[in-house]
């Protein structure tokens, strides 16, 4: 095409650590001024070579130009006077701090000893205004939203006089509004001129967003489509490498008794006079943008949150639930969406915690029967096919999907009757899901 | 330049974690390593005396780590320990010379002390829903208080003849009954760490407190429960300290919680909780008692002794997060 200038160029770029080969003879270029998203399942590589671009780390071998340039940052500091910017998945903002504050974090600009605060006030709004965010420089970041926050790490990046920005799952975090609102901006920083990388496993949105799309699996690229001259499913079937015609296909069988029903539930001022029902072998789906009290329903029908009015009935009885204990007592199960702060116990290995749920059924007298502990523990990683070397290993080192698994093989083993599942496949690729999907599925027609 | 010093730090990480397995393995030979050095830098370090008086001290304290490493496991902390000790041995010798009862009674007396006094600390904590580590920090103070009221701020002794102190003060063989007594309590308490619900939901909720929650364990109960145990630990000292010194001093117990912390960290228990390993706070114990007794031996004032402790303590951190930054 006319026009087009390389403004980044990656050669035959290898990366390992130990024995994994994270990133094995990638070669690929980015054009100035498009939105290039890269996709790929967990473990593919994206995010390794990402951070190698963002001078993280070095590559273990291979070459990177920037406008035809070399280019081999030492750290990220260098890579950013060199105009290439990473956001990450988890912010790292400053919430006892003021955006601009936030903005000049490590790279504040001084008049002599003292911080030039009100350069630093002017230099963020015109940096806001230049960036068509309606953003108070004077703000606390805390108070802000999460997707106000990453609009001040984007920001940050721009104070740099950034050519490339590279997003890591920006939207993971966000709901349908703020997407927009985010995808607006990148649609603006395109407009005068700067690139943008942009990882993410939501590919409706990527084909929304970005003009070219690079699908990397097992460390190697596999290529690079225009956004407009391919379809989601062959990117799919590119990342997986293999043939993927559903995303998800589900076997319905007929509804029949009443497991829960809930009647006027009113939970403090989150959810207002809320009634359904719910019944034996269905998946029932619930959906909302967030902050629409999704969550809060699920922690009122587990015991978390407090109920102030309403009912709530199981298989036909009424129940008070009063806290998880209780809700476990009637065969409820609830898989928070948060599993790495909510769920799982990150320095325990695989066996300890897909077991925990169950401790009191598989102990007398309060002594744990070990044997059976071990056994339960198995079952369970063979049942949803868990990738982990042993049941010892920290669930810290699995991925995202087989975290998701770990947790989600604790509460199956408590054979519950209503099973709660809240966002379960959150920040995890496209084949985790399908196995997750699948175990829902047979898990709901077991019961 | 600094890729020079990184990749001797590399060669040194590598070299440590092929040889130090685990945190007991590391305290372990530091142990012996330790005692081969003291047997030669001192001749009074290796004699049946020392020894005798070693282990005997080693007695005390390691119960009360025991009941450290349960409560850190679990998240939290106690600093009321001494506090709650002399307590419990104060009770415990006012009940054999002012109401005359025998050693063997008074025992029981110290032990519910004891636990009422590690109760409260449970009970106040989850109550108000503050830290134990702000709550036994005001209770120290308490406690101590109520002891100088009971003693009139005076030693107890001249205790009167009993078996006990035979206890205290006899060996079966080389080794002490009080050391004796200690290996068995270590033993139990190894076992129950192990075995029971009780300590799988404490390291659930020294882990993540909020997903313990949401697994139906019952935080509260745990936490009361947990202090209870730790105050029975100090009982339980108490009690070896009585038969020990045939007495009760209105100062004993100042700086125990330090050693009994340094000796859960030192042996592999992480301050943030999650996960434990009892016979780790024994050689932990072991390694500072056995340190703090060479230095002395050799001649170093006393205010080295706390200075070595400190440092253990930081290379025992270092050691650990060492290993725990091996990607398995």
């Amino acid at each position: 095409m006319t026009g087009q200038t390389i403004i980044l160029e990656v050669k035959d770029i290898r990366k390992y650590f130990g024995g994994v080969k994270a990133v094995d003879g990638v070669s690929f270029s980015i054009v100035k001024g498009e939105v290039h998203a890269i996709v790929g399942e967990n473990g593919a590589g994206k995010s390794t070579l990402m951070n190698v671009l963002a001078g993280i780390y070095p590559p273990d071998s291979g070459k990177v130009y920037i406008q035809g340039k070399a280019y081999s940052p030492d750290s990220p500091r260098d890579a950013r006077l060199e105009g290439i910017n990473i956001v990450f998945q988890e912010l790292a903002l400053f919430p006892a701090l003021q955006v601009d504050a936030n903005l000049f974090a490590g790279k504040e600009i001084q008049r002599g000893y003292r911080l030039d605060l009100s350069g630093m006030r002017d230099q963020a709004q015109s940096t806001l205004v230049q960036m068509n965010v309606d953003l108070n420089p004077a703000e606390y970041v805390g108070d802000l939203s999460i997707g106000q926050q990453q609009w001040v790490e984007i920001a940050r990046a721009m104070t740099d006089q950034s050519k490339v920005l590279i997003l890591d799952e920006p939207n993971s975090a966000l709901n349908q509004y703020e997407t927009e609102e985010l995808f607006k901006l990148i649609q603006h920083l395109k407009f005068q001129g700067i690139t943008v990388i942009y990882i993410s496993h939501r590919l409706e949105e990527v084909f929304q967003i970005a003009d070219r799309i690079t699908v990397m699996r097992d460390g190697q690229y596999i290529g690079t489509w225009n956004a407009n001259e391919t379809t989601i499913s062959e990117i799919v079937a590119a990342m997986v490498g293999r043939q993927v015609n559903e995303l998800f296909t589900r076997t319905h069988i007929p509804p029949s008794k009443l497991v829960l029903e809930v009647k006027d539930l009113t939970v403090n001022d989150r959810i207002k006079s809320v009634s359904f029902p719910i019944h034996e072998g269905e998946v029932v789906g619930v959906a909302g943008l967030a902050g629409s009290g999704i969550t809060e329903l699920f922690e009122a029908l587990f015991g978390v949150q407090k109920v102030s009015s309403g009912e709530i009935f199981l298989s036909g009885r009424k129940q008070e639930i009063n806290s998880p204990l209780e809700a476990m007592n009637q065969q409820v199960a609830m898989v928070p969406a948060d599993r790495r702060g909510l769920g799982l116990m990150l320095n325990w290995s695989v066996a300890k915690n897909n077991t925990l749920a169950v401790l009191r059924r598989l102990s007398r007298f309060g002594i744990l029967n070990h044997k059976q502990l071990k056994k339960l523990a198995q079952d369970n990683v063979d049942q949803l096919r868990i990738v982990t070397e042993s049941l010892d290993k920290l669930v810290l080192f699995l991925s995202g999907g087989n975290q998701q698994k770990v947790l989600l093989s604790r509460w199956l083993a408590t054979d519950p009757r209503l099973l709660i599942l809240d966002d379960p496949t959150r920040g995890i690729d496209v084949g985790a899901k399908h196995e997750i999907y699948e175990i829902i599925d047979k898990s709901a027609n077991e019961e | 330049m600094t890729t020079d010093v990184r990749l001797a730090t590399n060669q040194t990480v590598r070299i440590i974690r092929r040889v130090l397995v685990t945190q007991e393995i590391a305290v372990l030979l530091g142990l012996i390593v330790v005692v081969i050095i003291f047997t030669f830098a001192t001749p009074n370090f290796l004699t049946p005396f020392n020894l005798f008086q070693l282990t005997r001290q080693m007695a005390l304290f390691v119960v009360i780590a025991i009941g450290m490493t349960f409560v850190i496991s679990s998240g939290e902390i106690d600093i009321s320990v001494g506090a709650i000790y002399n307590l419990s041995a104060t009770v415990m010798a006012l009940m054999i010379a002012d109401s005359n009862l025998s050693p063997w009674t008074a025992a029981l007396g110290a032990l519910g002390v004891g636990m009422l006094a590690g109760a409260l600390n449970g009970l106040i904590s989850v109550s108000l829903g503050l830290p134990t580590l702000i709550v036994t920090l005001g209770t120290v103070s308490l406690y101590r208080g109520i002891t100088i009221m009971l003693s009139g701020g005076l030693s107890i002794g001249n205790l009167p003849d009993s078996n006990m102190y035979l206890i205290g003060s006899q060996r079966l063989g080389p080794i002490p009954y009080l050391a004796i007594i200690a290996l068995i309590i270590v033993a139990i308490a190894d076992w129950l760490f192990r075995n029971t619900v009780l300590t799988r939901q404490l390291l659930a909720i020294g882990s993540n407190r909020q997903a313990a929650e949401r697994t139906g364990v019952r935080v509260k109960t745990r936490k009361i429960q947990v202090m209870a145990l730790m105050g029975f630990m100090c009982g339980i000292a108490a009690v070896m300290g009585i038969a020990y010194l045939r007495s009760a001093s209105p100062q004993s117990g100042a700086g125990y919680e330090l050693t009994a912390i340094a000796a859960t960290v030192v042996g592999g228990t992480p301050l943030t909780g999650g996960t434990g390993t009892v016979w780790g706070t024994l050689l932990g114990m072991a390694l500072i008692i056995v340190i703090q007794n060479g230095l002395l031996l050799i001649g170093l004032p006393t205010s080295w002794q706390i200075a070595s402790t400190g440092v253990m303590i930081l290379i025992a951190v270092a050691i650990q997060q060492l290993i725990r930054r091996r990607a398995t």
